[in-house]
């Protein structure tokens, strides 16, 4: 009863339902993956509404926004192995940068004021996102409500 | 998008990504948001008026 009392307290925005039963490994990384996929759809998929779409308002924003600024999104080149770094923190938003390669944007406009900004926006909201994938997991596997 | 709009800008979505990762409650959440906000602002200001004397 008082454990009950407690959980209810803790609700995070607006009315969320909790999920009692820890997910299993393999279904907790099922939803972190639907996550790295489209940014917040893990928080969704756990019945985390608000948080959800908040997250991925948020981290959609900011992906957008790098692009509008003209900063560049980098890809795997093994020749340039610094460069990994950058790519494995674009490559956090899932669809949206598959998408916006395959699309040609984020090409990178060095002589645009804003180019460092940008950049470092769609590095951001990749690393937010594998932020958001780990809440997601330890939400999944009852570490967290 | 002038530099201190995109300072505010990433402060704002950073806060409020960390606040709803960091934080159970909606309370809680805006408390902990607005004051990594305001601490985000803090430092960059204090930080580039530190820096401003360089040349480089």
């Amino acid at each position: 009863m008082a454990d009950d009392e407690q959980t209810t307290a803790a609700i995070p925005i607006g009315a969320e339902p909790m999920r009692r039963e820890p997910m299993g490994t393999t279904g907790a990384v099922a939803i972190c993956t639907a996550g790295w996929l489209v940014p917040g759809l893990a928080h969704i998929l756990l019945r985390r509404w608000a948080r959800g779409v908040v997250f991925a308002v948020a981290i959609l924003a900011m992906f957008w926004l790098g692009l509008e600024m003209e900063g560049r999104l980098y890809g795997a080149i093994p020749e340039q192995p610094l460069h990994t770094f950058a790519f494995i923190a674009n490559a956090g938003t899932g669809l949206a940068y598959v998408l916006a390669r395959v699309l040609g944007y984020g090409v990178g406009v060095l002589s645009s004021p804003n180019y460092d900004y940008g950049s470092t926006y769609l590095w951001v909201a990749g690393l937010l996102n594998y932020l958001v994938m780990l809440d997601a997991f330890d939400i999944a596997r009852g570490r967290k409500e | 998008m002038s530099h201190f709009t995109a300072l505010l800008v990433f402060a704002l979505i950073v806060s409020t990504v960390f606040a709803g990762i960091n934080k159970p409650t909606l309370g809680e959440q805006l408390k902990y948001g607005i004051f990594v906000f305001i601490s985000f602002l803090a430092v960059a200001l204090v930080v580039g008026w530190i820096m401003y004397p360089f040349p480089f």
